[in-house]
């Protein structure tokens, strides 16, 4: 499947489900939201499935770049929090509970936040490693 | 990728909507009621499905 397909099927899926969800809306609103949640998640998988094989690559990519394997891990876990929280909360915005999507971005700073306190915490060791060699050296 | 389902939810939908009206012209809402709450259970299990398969999905992507 070239590229010009995949973008002319995501297009066509994408265009399919709007207009089919506003035929809906009017009548039946509770199923033309699960239209649009099922047209939005359809259309994701197919992506991440183009990128499963990719994903292997960028990781080796990074590895012989210098970064260890452990740092680009959390990088590629928060960008898939970052992805299911927004899917959540672009969801809930469709729905009409702006309140939920805004706990659902929460939800994500907050994962992101336990994610990342590792990486903070092996900055702050440098930091505070250097600083105490100069304080032993000046 | 599953086009098919997006059409499988709209063709629901709209026999719903359908049958609803037909269910209240002739007088029996509370029938049409219960077809509503079945449509929903339909589509919420079709639904669920993909959810699920997008979480599995993005686990073994992002390696969560």
């Amino acid at each position: 499947m070239s590229v010009m397909e995949m973008l002319v099927a995501v297009v066509g899926a994408l265009l399919c489900g709007a207009l089919l969800a506003a035929v809906l809306r009017t009548h039946r609103p509770e199923l033309a939201m699960g239209l649009s949640l099922l047209a939005g998640i359809v259309v994701v998988l197919f992506l991440l499935r183009q990128i499963l094989p990719l994903a292997g690559t960028v990781r080796r990519m990074a590895v012989l770049g210098g970064l260890s394997e452990g740092s680009f891990a959390v990088v590629f876990r928060a960008a898939g929090v970052c992805l299911l929280t927004q899917i959540v909360a672009d969801t809930c915005r469709d729905a009409g509970e702006s309140a939920l999507a805004g706990k659902a971005e929460l939800a994500g700073r907050v994962l992101l936040l336990l994610l990342t306190v590792p990486l903070f915490e092996q900055i702050l060791t440098l930091i505070l490693s250097v600083v105490h060699q100069q304080a032993v050296t000046g | 990728m599953d086009v098919d389902l997006i059409f499988k939810i709209a063709a629901i939908g709209i026999i719903v909507s359908v049958l609803n009206q037909l269910l209240i012209r002739s007088g029996r809402e509370e029938q049409g009621m219960l077809l509503t709450l079945a449509g929903l259970i339909v589509v919420l299990s079709m639904v669920v499905v993909q959810v699920s398969d997008l979480f599995a999905t993005v686990k073994t992507v992002f390696g969560l």
